[in-house]
């Protein structure tokens, strides 16, 4: 299953001395079993771990097993890697168990979370899930470069937001335009054209912006608008906003901009 | 039927590779734009970004290069139709293990055409290319650190070259990769 260039994260459902029990509504997902003994010697956690037992007694017993949990947690570099610990049940005279288990983790604590029964786990693991996807397109090292940020300035309102009439104008269409590639009303966006609620749907098309930084205006309209063989049936990048297809065409301005070989 | 990619890059014939020389042009190379990025500006862009590229779905860290400077600055110069000046970046790398796509047999371990290594990465739909499948199922394994496929830029010109695609979490010692600006090493994996 994936979602415009990305993959759904890998799960690993782990136990104490046996592989961990894979739960129904997790079986349509990239869901594997493992020990968590079988974890501690990977070089690498999978985004999501999902360790499973009886309750957090069992688990603070295992203490020493946890411990090169955590140092592969924070030695490897994807840093949205998260734990979910699961028990069948808990009782909340066990809350001081589920602190020392989490001193386990020191300073990765918003990387762990704890769900007691069925229902709690699914719906941990999905929040985990979520939170990774989240992460993923928050690795944005473009954003720090100077001339990037100085380029899109022309993009944001004063107070600092992106805002839809600026970018409908750089990119050369009516604000009608726009609207109807994000999916949103042109009223809506007429009347609050730097809405919070725009951003997520704006900031693809700021990263495609960026290429002004070598191109000038002139020159970024001419690209958006010439065929190219580089994309999907010779299009012009144009084409892509149009059909929905920011995120790729993102992408591929970035590496375009960052000289990336493909 | 679907592939089984990851048990496909289990089985996958494999090989060692190095570039390690004193010449730069033969060394690992990416070219950026100078009027993007002067030098007084980190460059964090070039190591890993997690961008959706010909060989990783978005969110796989992983960083691509040129194999020698020619290579490294056709692929700089097809995405444009005017000469830009460029700042260099160049690596050194010791791997034990890459998959290397010049190898007909990992071709056809695969299935893979030549049209594979120069259809359209960036799809309108999100759906991934077969090399984005197998970069992804990479990722996912412990022991190949690296893609080596051939270059779209150079087959263009009518030129053989390739890139070499590094994944960050799984180049571990003794293996390396460092990445240098003139004499200074910005970056080492691992580090």
């Amino acid at each position: 299953m994936n979602t415009l260039g990305t993959k759904m994260p890998p799960l690993a459902f782990a136990g104490l001395k046996m592989p961990g029990r894979i739960p129904r509504w997790a079986q349509e997902f990239d869901a594997t079993r493992a020990t968590i003994a079988d974890l501690c010697r990977a070089a690498r956690l999978p985004e999501i771990s999902v360790l499973q037992s009886t309750g957090p007694r069992q688990l603070v017993g295992a203490g020493p097993l946890l411990q090169p949990l955590f140092h592969i947690l924070l030695e490897q570099s994807n840093r949205s890697a998260r734990v979910v610990f699961g028990f069948q049940r808990s009782d909340p005279k066990e809350l001081f168990r589920l602190v020392s288990i989490l001193g386990e983790f020191p300073g990765l604590e918003c990387r762990v979370e704890f769900a007691s029964g069925k229902d709690e786990l699914k719906s941990a693991t999905f929040e985990a899930m979520t939170k990774v996807l989240a992460s993923r397109h928050k690795t944005d090292p473009l954003a720090q470069v100077r001339s990037v940020i100085e380029s899109s300035q022309i993009l944001r309102a004063s107070n600092g937001r992106l805002d839809a009439k600026k970018i409908a104008k750089v990119f050369g269409m009516s604000l009608s335009e726009l609207a109807g590639q994000i999916n949103v009303s042109k009223q809506s966006m007429s009347k609050t054209p730097d809405s919070l609620a725009l951003q997520p749907k704006l900031r693809e098309y700021e990263r495609i912006a960026r290429l002004r930084t070598e191109l000038s205006d002139v020159e970024f309209k001419i690209w958006l608008n010439t065929p190219n063989d580089n994309l999907e049936d010779g299009d012009a990048p144009i084409g892509y906003l149009k059909e929905g297809a920011s995120a790729s065409l993102a992408a591929f301005a970035e590496n375009m901009m960052t000289g990336a070989p493909t | 039927m679907a592939k089984n990619w990851q048990r496909l890059v289990a089985t996958a014939p494999t090989r060692s590779y190095q570039r390690t020389s004193e010449n730069k042009s033969n060394l690992l190379g990416r070219y950026v734009s100078k009027a993007s990025f002067d030098k007084g500006t980190p460059p964090d862009f070039l190591y890993a970004s997690g961008n959706l590229n010909r060989c990783n779905p978005a969110g796989v860290l992983c960083v691509y290069f040129g194999e020698g400077a020619e290579t490294a600055r056709a692929e700089f110069d097809s995405y444009r139709n005017k000469a830009l000046v460029e700042l260099g970046f160049f690596a050194r790398i010791r791997l034990k293990t890459i998959l290397d796509f010049e190898n007909a047999k990992t071709r056809d371990h695969f299935q893979l055409k030549n049209r594979d290594f120069t259809r359209p990465y960036a799809t309108k739909s999100g759906d991934l290319i077969p090399l984005q499948e197998i970069g992804y199922a990479v990722s996912r394994q412990s022991s190949i650190a690296a893609i080596r496929y051939p270059s779209k830029a150079m087959m263009k010109k009518g030129r053989r070259g390739f890139n070499l695609v590094v994944f960050q979490d799984l180049v571990k010692s003794p293996s390396y990769l460092e990445i240098f600006e003139g004499a200074n090493i910005l970056r080492r994996w691992p580090s």
